[in-house]
């Protein structure tokens, strides 16, 4: 990995079209403004792999599960 | 014969595992322009009708993957979802009136809980979608479901 020291207002830059910006440091938090093109999602990580989980256990549903839950059965 | 009936529909055969073998229209395949998160290769989808007001949204390119869908205004009536400008470009959205939105349902310990946090927006008119991941904390993940309302028979 790629370790960086940046001071406030700083920007980096990957490749061409993404910015990355160092908008405020301290209480042991960074604030990060953050340019991208915009088919490139961006999201908190933990939140983000949250969604992907849910998202595999919500997608292994069966249908007898499902009537039994809404009383069809 | 009218011009509007020559305008034949395509015909597309696709293998579910829940459904058997279905046919459907090709102009009704929703894609995900990105995939579903946790699915990313998977960006064709098709709305099947379950019992109003549940629907299950089947993906065309692997049997096994559908989840369950509704419109989450029925159930929450005071939801609100905030679709952000790029978003809204990403997707060709216009205004209010192309949008649908939809959340997954997922069954876990007994208990059927609604994904607010992540709402499935599809323009209705090219069909193209995105599951959004808000920055509104008032949403959970996993939002209790309270009793689906019951269709008046009157």
């Amino acid at each position: 990995m790629l370790v960086l020291t940046r001071k406030t207002g700083q920007i980096i830059n990957i490749g061409d079209d993404i910015r990355i910006k160092i908008v405020d440091v301290g209480n042991g938090m960074v604030k990060l403004g953050i340019e991208a093109p915009r088919e490139l999602p961006i999201f908190r990580e933990e939140l983000y792999e949250k969604l992907k989980q849910l998202n595999k256990e919500s997608a292994k549903m069966d249908m007898d599960r499902l009537k039994h839950f809404l009383g069809e059965q | 014969m009218s011009a509007e009936q020559i305008d034949c529909e395509v015909k597309v055969k696709i293998i579910t595992t829940r459904f058997g073998e279905i046919e459907i229209d090709e102009k009704k395949i929703i894609t995900f322009l990105m995939g579903i998160p946790g699915f990313r290769e998977l960006k064709r989808f098709i709305m099947i009708d379950h019992k109003d007001p549940i629907k299950w949204l089947q993906a065309v390119d692997d049997p096994d993957v559908a989840f369950i869908v509704i419109n989450p205004f029925i159930v929450f009536p005071s939801y609100s979802v905030d679709i952000k400008d790029d978003e809204e470009l990403f997707l060709g959205i216009k205004g209010p009136a192309d949008v649908l939105v939809l959340t997954i349902l997922c069954v876990a310990n007994n208990i059927i809980t609604a994904n607010l946090r992540c709402p499935i927006v599809i323009n209705i008119t090219n069909y193209h979608a995105a599951q959004i991941l808000m920055d509104d904390e008032r949403y959970d993940f996993h939002t209790p479901m309270p009793g689906l309302p019951q269709k008046s028979t009157t």
